[in-house]
C-alpha cells in the first residue's frame, strides 16, 4: 500500500509542523498528548467517510477514512469540532477519553453549509443577503436536459415557465418579477465561477453533474455581478471529487413519456363536414364538402360519408410518436488524495420528441481536477465537451392537411398517393431533412494561493468554443409542390466563443470578537458571437442533399454572415465584518465597463450594503430557549442590467440590393437608415431594498422564514419614438420606470424523526406584484391612445389587433381589450356593434364610455399574465432504505389568452345559431374577432409535479457494489385547472423571452394548435463501486 | 525573496492589465465610420437612395393615395386589409389612418439618403468630375421626385436639405409649398443639366428630369389657374404652362425614349421591348432576390397559393401562364364600360382566367369577387416570380403616355388646341381609336381628361390631377351618381360614404409628426379645403 505510505510520511511531516506551531504558539500550559479515536456516523449509524475532526482553535485536524474512523493525537482537555457538509457542526471536549464516537445530526437547514455566493463562499448563517440554495439530490431522478425544469417549485421567488417539452428549452425564468421591456429578463448563470450567460444557453451541461445551485436573489447577493445582476443570479457548482473516497459510478434512466389528454379533435368525419359546411354556408363561401374535386383533392358530401363510402383514417399515430423514450446513462469515477482530487464524469442522453423521425441527443464529458502543488498552492481545472444532436422533422400533421378520408398506405403497404403533387405526410418527413450537430468546450482553469494564512490568492481564466452546424435539405418533390424550385440545401455553422479572466485576493482576520475579510478582485469578460451560412436552391438531382451546393443553379446561391463581440471590464469588492459572531454587516462594490453601451456611459456603478443580526445569540433571547434561529437581514443596493445586442448605441447603416440595370447584376448599396447613433445609452439600473426574517425552533425541526423586497427598476431601455420627418422610426433610450414588489414564505419542518422513519414538508410561498410605472410621454412611447390607463402602449407590436399593451399602472403585458357581452341577437345589438363585426352570432361588446358606440375608446385591461402568488409543497420521507419525494406546485391568479377558444371541438359543438341564442360561443364562422374578454381566461393551476420513490441499497464492504439505488419518477402526474386547452403552463415566448401568456395559436378548422404537455415515468438503477 | 516578490508583482498586474476592449467598432456592417471614401461607395449610396422607392411603404402608399380615391380601381370585399384602404376610398383620411405614417416617412428615408450622398460626395475624390456631378445629379432628383411626392399630398411639409445629425430631436417647421416648388425645380434644373441621358432602367436621367419637371409645372400651372387652394402664389400659369410644353418637347425629342408603336409593348410588363419607360423600378425579371414591387401581388387573381393562373395574352388569342397574387385590386367595371368600343387598351384588362393552357375556367367563378365583376389588370401581369411566385412586374413611376397628354393637355390650356390635336392623337390611335379633329378648347381639354382616365389607369396618377384641376368635389358626385345608377351588386363595397369630403386637398401630416415634433401645429383648416 504505497498510497497509505505516503499518507503516514505526510501525517509525520505534518505532526512536526504542528509540533512547532504548538511550541510556538501555545504558552498556555502544559497538557499532556493522549491518542484518541473514534467512527463519525449519521443518526442512522452509517458511517461518513470524509468528515473532519478540527482541535478547536488550531489548524490541527484529520477527516475520516471509508469506514468514518479517525485517530488524532490532541491535548487532555482539548476541544473537537467534528463538521461535514450537511451535518450539524458538534463541539465536544476530549476529557481525557481516547475512544470517541461522534453521531452527527442532519442538519436539515443547513446553517452550516457552506454556500456559494459570488466570487467566494460563505457559511449559510453568516449570509446578509438573499440567497437560496438548492441540492441536487432531491431532484437528481428526475430525467430531463434543462436545467430549468429541475428547479421549479424549488426556491421562493423564482418563477420557471415550461411550456415545452423540448429538450432544449421553452423554459422562462423569473427571479422576483421581470423588470424590463427590451433587455433580457433571465438571470445570469454563473458557472463554477464563470459568469456564464443565461440558462437557456447552458446547454452543455447534465443535469447529473450538478452538486449545488445557489439563487441571488436580492442587492446585497447580486451587486457583486453589477450590471449583470438586475435580474438575479443563479451559481451552479458542479461536483467535484471528494478526498479518499474513490468511488466509480453508473447510473442508468429510462423513461417514457406519455399523453395524459385526449387530443382535442373531432374523429367523426360526418359531424366534422357538416360543421365545416356549416361554417362556409354562414361564410357566404361555397360548401366545400359538396362532393367536389377542388385542386385535384375530393371533398365527398357528409352523406357520403354517412353510407360508409368514405369514412375516418386516423393520421395521429403513424404522424406523432405517442410514446417517446428518453435514455439516460451517466458514468464516472470521482475520488483524491492529499495532492489530486478529481471527478470525471460521461453521460449520455438521448430524448425522441414528438414528431416521428425528430430525435435529440447529447452526450458530454466533464472533468474536474485539483491538484494540490503545496500547501500554498492549487490549481483547479475542469473540461467540458459537449456533444449534441438534433434531427428536426416535419410532415407531423395529423389532420393530414385536413385530408383525414385519404387513407395512409394502400393495401400493399406503400404510401397511398391520389396524384402527382399530393402532399402526403409520410413522404414529407422523408423529403425533409434538417439537423443540427453541436460541439461545445467548456474549460475552466483556477490557480488558488495562499501565500500567509488568510490571504489568498486565486487567478482564473476560462475559454469556451461553443460550435454549432446546421444541415438542412429539402428534396425537389417538396419544394416544387410548395415553391417554384427543385431542391433547397444548406449549410449553417453557429460559433462563439467567450474568454474570461477573473482576479481575486482575499483576506480574512479574526481578532477577539471581530472577524473580517475583504475581497477585491477583477473580471475582464470577451465575448464573440458569429454565423456563416451558405444555401442554394434549384438542382439538377437530390441525390447529393445539400452536400455540393454549388451544383445549385448558380444566381440561386446565398451567402449567410453575422458576427458580434461583446466587452466588459470590471472591478469589484466586497467587505465582510461580524462582531462577536452576532452582527453581519457586508458591503459590496462593483464598477462595470461595457463595449455595448454609448461612448459617454461606458462605467456603472453598483454598490450595495447588507446588514444580518443573530438574535438567537444575544442572551436573551437565548434564555428563551426558543429559537434555535432567530436572524434578522436587511439590504439594499442597485444592480444593473445590460441584457442587450452589441452595438446598440452607435450608428449603423443599412444595405440593401440594387439591381443595377446598365450591368445587369445586383449590387449592394449602404448608406444610413439602420440605427441612430445613443452616446447616452446604458444599463437600466435596480435599486433593492431586502428585509428578511429567519427562524427556527424545536431544534431546528421547525423552520419559518419570511421575506420582504421592493426593486425599483429606472433608465429603462426602451424604443423612444421619433417623429416621422426624421426617416427613423425609433431610437433606443433609458427611459421609464418598473416596480417589482413582494414577499416571500419558506416554511419547513421535520413532521416524524426517528431512527427508521422520517417525514419531511416543506412549503414555499411568493408574490410578486409587477407594475409599469412610467415609460416616458405618451407620444415618444408609442401611443395607441390614451384612456383611463394613461400611456397604453402595444407590447405585441405590429398587426392591427392589438391585444397586449404595456399601461401605466398596470403589469407587463396586461391583456387589452373590450369586455364580451353575450352575441348579437337582435338588430338593435347589430346596430350598435362596431364596422366589420356586425353579423348575428358574433360576440357584442360593452360600451365602456356610454357614447352609443363600439370603438377603440371601449376597450378596458382584462387581466394580465403575471400570477397573483406561487406556491409549492415538498413533501419528503423515508422509511429504512426507502425514499420518497412528492412536489406539487400552484400558481394563482394569472390569466391566459385563449386565442383558439372558438376552434375547440367541444366549443364548437356550442356554437350560436339561430336556434341556440343561448350558446356560450359565437358563429361557426371563419372569423378573428377583436380581443375581448370572451379570450381572457383563469391560468391558474395546481399540479402534482413530481413524485420519486426509491430504494437505497448499502452492501457490505466484501461485495463489488458499495451502493446501489433504484428509483421510479413520475413527473406531472395531474394538473386542476380551468383552462379548456391541454396545459395552462402556457405563454412564454423563447425567442423574444417575454412571458405573453398567449396560447399557442395555430388553429385550422379540423385542428387545434396546442398538443398536450407529457407525463413520463421514469425507472432508474444507480450504482457505485 | 526575489522569487517572492515576482510573485506578488504579478498578482499586481493580473489586477490590473487587460484584454476587454470598451470602445465598441463596428463589425461587419458600414457605418460613417467606415463608408464614404471612394466613388463606389458615393454610388452605392446613390443606389441606397433609389432603393427607398422599393419600399412598399412608399410605392404601395403612392399607389393608394392616388389611386383609391378616385375609385377607377375596387378592392376585395373581403381582403384583411380592406379596413386599411376604406378611409381613403371614403374621403375619410385622417392624420393616424393606417398607411398615412408610412407613406410620410419613406419620403423622408428615400430624402435622407439622397441628402446623405449630397453632404458625403465633396469628402471623396473623384477622377472624373463629371460622374461626380452625375451622382449628384441623381440624388437631387431623387430628392426632388420625393419632395413633389409629399407636397401633393400634404402641401407644406418639413424641408432638410442636407442629412441631419438622427440623434438630435427633429423639430423642423413646416415650409411654404412655395419654397418646397423652388426647391423641386433648383434640385431638378441641376440634374437636368448634369446628368447625361443614359436611359438605364430603374435611374434618372436627363430626360427623366425633364419629365418630372413637366409634371411639376403642369401641376403649378393647373392649381393656379382653376384655383386650387394654396396655389395662389404661383405667378402666373401661362408661364408655367409654357414651361410644361418647353419641357415635354424636350422629353419628345429625346432619342431614347419614345412612345411605344402598340401598348401591348409597353403591357404586360415587358422591359426590353418597352421605350415608354421614363422611371419605373430596377426590376431584375430574372433573379428572385431583388426588384420585386410585390405590386404583381395585389393585383394578380389568385387560383392556389403559388400556382399560376393563366389567361389571354393581351391583343392575341394565345393563353399563357403568370404569376399568381392575391386578388386584391381590379379595374373598376364601371370606368371600363366607358371606354369607347375598340378600344385595344380593353384587353389590358382580364376578365376571363384559367386554370391551364387548355383554357379550363376557374371552378369558383374568379372573374367575380364578392358579386362583383373583376377586370384583372394585365398591367401588372408578371411573367416571372420569385421564390414564392410572387410576381415581378415594374412600377411605372413616370411613362411617355402621361408626358404626352400631360402635353396636349398644356396646349389645350394655352388656346393651342391644333397643335395639342395631333399629340393627342398619338395615344388615340395607337388605342385603336379614330382621331380627333378640330374642336372647341372646352371640348378638347374633356377629351384630353377623358384619355388620361383610359390610358393611365391603375398607374397612380388620378388624384392628384383631379387637385390640381380643382375637380375632386365634382368628379366625385359624378361618381356618386353613377354609382348610385348601377345594380346593386356592382356598386362599391364602400359604406357610410355621406357625401361628405374630407381632406379633398391635402392630407393631414401623419399624427406621429404632430405629436413628436415640437414645431408642427395640425393644420386644421387643411380638412375643409375645396
Amino acid at each position: 500500500m504505497k498510497t497509505q505510505k505516503f499518507l503516514n510520511e505526510k501525517s509525520q511531516y505534518r505532526v512536526i509542523v504542528f509540533l512547532l506551531l504548538f511550541l510556538f504558539f501555545s504558552f498556555k500550559g502544559f497538557s499532556q498528548n493522549i491518542n484518541i479515536k473514534g467512527v463519525v456516523t449519521d443518526q442512522l449509524d452509517q458511517p461518513l467517510p470524509g468528515a473532519t475532526v478540527l482541535v478547536k482553535g488550531t489548524t490541527k485536524g484529520v477527516t475520516t477514512g471509508f469506514d468514518g474512523e479517525y485517530s488524532l493525537s490532541v491535548t487532555e482537555n482539548a476541544v473537537l469540532t467534528v463538521s461535514f457538509l450537511g451535518f450539524i457542526t458538534q463541539e465536544l471536549d476530549v476529557n481525557g477519553r481516547t475512544l470517541i464516537n461522534i453521531e452527527l445530526v442532519e442538519d436539515s437547514q443547513g446553517l452550516d453549509e457552506v454556500v456559494v455566493i459570488g466570487y467566494g463562499t460563505v457559511k449559510k448563517s453568516d449570509l446578509t443577503g438573499s440567497v437560496v440554495s438548492i441540492k441536487t439530490d432531491k431532484i437528481a431522478d428526475i430525467p430531463t436536459n434543462t436545467v430549468g425544469t429541475l428547479l421549479q417549485g424549488r426556491s421562493t421567488g423564482l418563477q420557471i415557465i415550461n411550456i415545452s417539452d423540448d429538450p432544449e428549452g421553452g423554459v422562462g425564468v423569473r427571479v422576483r418579477g421581470a423588470s424590463s421591456l427590451v433587455g433580457s429578463r433571465e438571470p445570469l448563470v454563473v458557472l463554477d465561477g464563470i459568469p456564464f450567460g443565461t440558462l437557456a444557453d447552458l446547454n452543455q451541461l447534465a443535469p447529473g453533474d450538478i452538486e449545488s445551485v445557489e439563487v441571488l436573489k436580492d442587492a446585497s447577493a447580486a451587486a457583486i455581478y453589477g450590471s449583470q445582476g438586475a435580474n438575479g443570479v443563479i451559481l451552479i457548482t458542479t461536483k467535484k471529487g471528494k478526498k479518499d473516497l474513490t468511488e466509480v459510478f453508473v447510473e442508468m434512466s429510462t423513461t417514457l413519456a406519455t399523453y395524459p389528454e385526449k387530443i382535442q379533435r373531432f374523429t367523426d368525419m360526418s359531424k366534422l363536414s357538416r360543421l365545416r359546411n356549416e361554417r362556409d354556408a354562414n361564410d357566404g363561401a361555397p360548401i366545400l364538402f359538396s362532393g367536389q374535386t377542388l385542386n385535384e383533392i375530393y371533398y365527398p358530401t357528409p352523406e357520403e360519408f354517412d353510407s360508409g363510402e368514405y369514412r375516418f383514417y386516423d393520421w395521429l399515430p403513424v404522424t406523432r410518436n405517442m410514446t417517446p423514450e428518453i435514455k439516460n446513462l451517466r458514468a464516472g469515477v470521482r475520488g483524491g488524495s492529499e495532492k489530486n482530487n478529481y471527478s470525471l464524469s460521461l453521460n449520455y442522453f438521448d430524448q425522441e420528441q414528438n414528431i416521428v423521425g425528430a430525435s435529440f441527443n447529447k452526450i458530454n464529458l466533464l472533468f474536474n481536477d485539483a491538484i494540490n502543488i503545496n500547501n500554498k498552492m492549487k490549481i483547479i481545472a475542469s473540461v467540458n465537451l459537449a456533444n449534441t444532436n438534433r434531427v428536426n422533422g416535419t410532415g407531423g400533421d395529423f389532420t393530414n392537411g385536413g385530408k383525414q378520408w385519404y387513407p395512409i398506405y394502400n393495401e400493399d403497404g406503400s404510401y397511398f398517393m391520389p396524384f402527382n403533387g399530393y402532399t402526403h405526410q409520410l413522404e414529407l418527413k422523408d423529403d425533409y431533412y434538417n439537423e443540427a450537430k453541436g460541439f461545445d468546450i467548456l474549460t475552466n482553469l483556477n490557480m488558488v494561493w495562499e501565500p500567509i494564512a488568510g490571504l489568498t490568492f486565486s487567478s482564473r481564466a476560462s475559454f469556451n468554443k461553443t460550435t454549432t452546424r446546421e444541415d438542412s435539405y429539402t428534396k425537389s418533390k417538396y419544394t416544387e409542390r410548395q415553391n417554384d424550385y427543385s431542391g433547397i440545401g444548406f449549410v449553417k455553422n453557429f460559433y462563439g466563443e467567450q474568454s474570461y479572466f477573473i482576479n481575486t485576493l482575499t483576506y480574512s482576520k479574526e481578532f477577539g470578537n471581530h472577524n473580517a475579510s475583504l475581497m477585491v478582485g477583477r473580471d475582464d469578460q470577451v465575448k464573440i458571437g458569429g454565423m456563416e451560412g451558405i444555401e442554394g436552391k434549384d438542382f439538377d438531382t437530390d441525390t447529393l442533399l445539400n452536400e455540393n451546393l454549388p451544383l445549385a443553379t448558380p444566381e440561386d446561391q446565398r451567402i449567410f454572415q453575422g458576427y458580434g463581440r461583446q466587452d466588459l471590464l470590471s472591478y469589484f469588492g466586497r467587505a465582510n465584518y461580524s462582531f462577536k459572531d452576532r452582527y453581519l454587516l457586508t458591503l459590496t462594490f462593483r464598477a462595470d465597463g461595457s463595449s455595448k453601451f454609448g461612448k459617454e456611459k461606458k462605467w456603472g456603478y453598483f454598490p450595495a450594503v447588507g446588514l444580518a443580526w443573530k438574535v438567537h445569540k444575544e442572551s436573551f433571547i437565548e434564555n428563551l430557549n426558543t429559537f434555535d434561529v432567530l436572524k434578522l437581514r436587511l439590504s439594499a443596493g442597485q444592480t444593473g442590467n445590460q441584457g442587450i445586442d452589441p452595438y446598440q448605441s452607435i450608428e449603423r447603416f443599412g444595405s440593401a440590393f440594387f439591381f443595377d440595370a446598365e450591368t445587369g447584376s445586383v449590387v449592394n448599396s449602404g448608406g444610413p437608415g439602420n440605427q441612430i447613433a445613443n452616446p447616452d445609452l446604458q444599463w437600466e439600473t435596480t435599486t433593492q431594498y431586502n428585509a428578511a426574517l429567519e427562524t427556527a425552533f424545536f431544534n431546528s425541526k421547525l423552520r419559518f422564514s419570511a421575506e420582504a423586497y421592493f426593486k425599483h427598476t429606472t433608465d429603462l431601455l426602451r424604443p423612444k419614438f421619433l417623429p416621422s420627418s426624421g426617416s427613423f422610426d425609433t431610437q433606443l433610450v433609458n427611459d421609464g420606470v418598473i416596480d417589482n414588489y413582494g414577499i416571500e414564505f419558506d416554511l419547513g419542518g421535520t413532521i416524524i424523526s426517528r431512527k427508521d422513519f422520517s417525514l419531511d414538508a416543506n412549503i414555499l410561498f411568493s408574490l410578486n406584484k409587477n407594475e409599469v410605472v412610467d415609460i416616458g410621454t405618451a407620444e415618444d412611447a408609442g401611443l395607441v391612445e390614451e384612456n383611463g390607463y394613461r400611456y397604453v402602449v402595444s407590447s405585441t407590436g405590429g398587426g392591427d389587433i392589438i391585444r397586449q399593451i404595456y399601461a401605466i399602472g398596470q403589469p407587463l403585458n396586461a391583456f387589452y381589450g373590450y369586455v364580451f357581452d353575450g352575441f348579437i341577437n337582435t338588430h338593435e345589438d347589430k346596430d350598435f356593434a362596431q364596422g366589420n363585426y356586425t353579423e348575428f352570432g358574433r360576440p357584442k361588446f360593452v360600451d365602456q364610455n356610454d357614447d352609443g358606440i363600439i370603438n377603440e375608446a371601449d376597450r378596458v385591461i382584462l387581466g394580465n399574465p403575471t400570477p397573483d402568488y406561487t406556491a409549492s409543497l415538498t413533501l419528503s420521507a423515508k422509511y429504512k432504505k426507502f425514499y420518497t419525494e412528492m412536489l406539487f406546485n400552484a400558481v394563482v391568479g394569472n390569466e391566459i389568452f385563449d386565442v383558439d377558444r372558438t376552434a375547440r371541438p367541444a366549443n364548437r359543438l356550442d356554437a350560436w345559431s339561430v336556434n341556440n341564442q343561448d350558446a356560450q360561443h359565437p358563429i361557426n364562422q371563419n372569423a378573428e374577432y377583436l380581443p375581448s374578454s370572451y379570450n381572457v381566461v383563469d391560468g391558474s393551476f395546481l399540479r402534482f409535479q413530481n413524485l420519486t420513490l426509491g430504494y437505497n441499497l448499502e452492501i457490505p464492504n466484501q461485495n463489488i457494489f458499495k451502493k446501489m439505488k433504484l428509483f421510479c419518477n413520475v413527473s406531472n402526474i395531474f394538473v386542476i385547472h380551468n383552462y379548456e386547452g391541454y396545459d395552462p403552463e402556457v405563454g412564454f415566448d423563447p425567442s423574444t423571452g417575454v412571458v405573453t401568456g398567449v396560447s399557442n395559436s395555430s388553429a385550422s378548422w379540423d385542428y387545434i394548435g396546442e398538443f398536450p404537455r407529457q407525463r413520463r415515468f421514469t425507472l432508474g438503477l444507480n450504482m457505485t463501486f | 525573496m526575489k522569487l517572492k516578490f515576482s510573485k506578488y508583482l504579478l498578482v499586481t498586474l493580473l489586477i490590473v492589465s487587460s484584454c476587454a476592449e470598451l470602445e465598441e467598432k463596428p463589425y461587419g456592417f458600414l457605418s460613417s465610420e467606415n463608408y464614404y471614401t471612394t466613388p463606389e461607395n458615393v454610388r452605392g449610396g446613390l443606389f441606397y437612395a433609389y432603393q427607398s422607392l422599393y419600399r412598399p411603404d412608399f410605392f404601395q402608399g403612392w399607389w393608394r393615395f392616388n389611386e383609391l380615391p378616385a375609385r377607377t380601381t375596387m378592392v376585395k370585399a373581403n381582403d384583411h386589409s380592406k379596413p386599411k384602404f376604406l378611409p381613403y376610398m371614403s374621403w375619410r383620411v385622417q392624420s393616424n389612418s393606417a398607411d398615412n405614417n408610412d407613406f410620410f416617412q419613406a419620403c423622408y428615408k428615400g430624402i435622407f439618403r439622397a441628402n446623405t450622398v449630397l453632404d458625403n460626395v465633396n469628402t471623396v475624390e473623384f477622377e472624373d468630375e463629371n460622374m461626380k456631378n452625375q451622382y449628384m445629379g441623381e440624388a437631387k432628383f431623387l430628392r426632388a421626385w420625393f419632395y413633389f411626392s409629399l407636397v401633393k399630398i400634404y402641401g407644406e411639409v418639413p424641408v432638410y436639405t442636407n442629412a441631419q445629425n438622427p440623434g438630435a430631436a427633429y423639430n423642423t417647421p413646416v415650409s411654404s409649398i412655395k419654397d418646397i416648388y423652388n426647391l423641386i425645380i433648383e434640385d431638378l434644373e441641376y440634374a437636368e443639366t448634369n446628368i447625361p441621358e443614359f436611359r438605364i432602367a430603374g435611374r434618372a436621367d436627363k430626360t427623366t428630369a425633364q419629365a418630372l419637371l413637366v409634371k411639376v409645372y403642369m401641376h403649378m400651372a393647373s392649381s393656379k389657374e382653376f384655383g386650387s387652394p394654396r396655389y395662389e402664389w404661383v405667378s402666373g400659369y401661362e408661364d408655367m404652362y409654357e414651361n410644361a410644353v418647353s419641357y415635354a418637347e424636350k422629353v419628345s425629342s429625346s432619342g431614347s425614349y419614345g412612345l411605344d408603336t402598340s401598348v401591348y409593348e409597353t403591357f404586360p410588363d415587358n422591359l426590353n421591348l418597352s421605350r415608354e419607360k421614363l422611371f419605373v423600378f430596377a426590376n431584375d425579371y430574372e433573379g428572385d432576390e431583388v426588384g420585386h414591387t410585390q405590386i404583381s401581388f395585389i393585383m394578380a387573381p389568385y387560383v392556389g397559393f403559388t400556382d399560376d393562373y393563366y389567361a389571354r395574352v393581351p391583343g392575341s388569342n394565345t393563353i399563357r401562364a403568370y404569376k399568381p397574387g392575391y386578388a386584391v385590386f381590379w379595374y373598376n367595371k364601371m370606368y371600363y364600360d366607358t371606354h369607347e368600343s375598340g378600344d385595344l387598351r380593353l384587353d389590358l384588362y382580364a376578365d376571363e382566367i384559367y386554370l391551364d393552357e387548355a383554357g379550363t375556367e376557374v371552378s369558383d367563378g374568379n372573374s367575380f369577387i364578392g358579386g362583383f365583376k373583376t377586370y384583372w389588370n394585365m398591367k401588372y401581369a408578371a411573367e416571372r416570380g420569385s421564390e414564392f411566385g410572387i410576381g415581378t412586374a415594374t412600377m411605372h413611376f413616370l411613362r411617355m403616355s402621361d408626358i404626352v397628354l400631360l402635353h396636349a393637355e398644356a396646349l389645350g390650356r394655352l388656346n393651342r388646341v391644333d397643335e395639342g390635336i395631333p399629340i393627342v392623337n398619338q395615344i388615340r390611335t395607337r388605342a385603336g381609336l379614330t382621331p380627333l379633329s378640330s374642336m372647341s378648347k372646352e371640348d378638347f381639354d374633356k377629351a384630353v381628361w377623358q384619355e388620361r382616365l383610359w390610358e393611365l389607369q391603375g398607374e397612380g396618377h388620378i388624384m392628384t390631377d383631379l387637385r390640381r384641376r380643382r375637380m375632386v368635389a365634382s368628379f366625385m358626385a359624378e361618381d356618386d351618381l353613377k354609382n348610385s345608377q348601377l345594380s346593386v351588386e356592382n356598386r362599391y363595397a364602400v359604406p357610410n360614404r355621406g357625401g361628405t369630403l374630407t381632406y379633398q386637398y391635402f392630407y393631414p401630416l401623419p399624427q406621429r409628426e404632430i405629436d413628436l415634433n415640437e414645431a408642427i401645429e395640425p393644420d386644421l383648416e387643411k380638412i375643409t379645403l375645396q
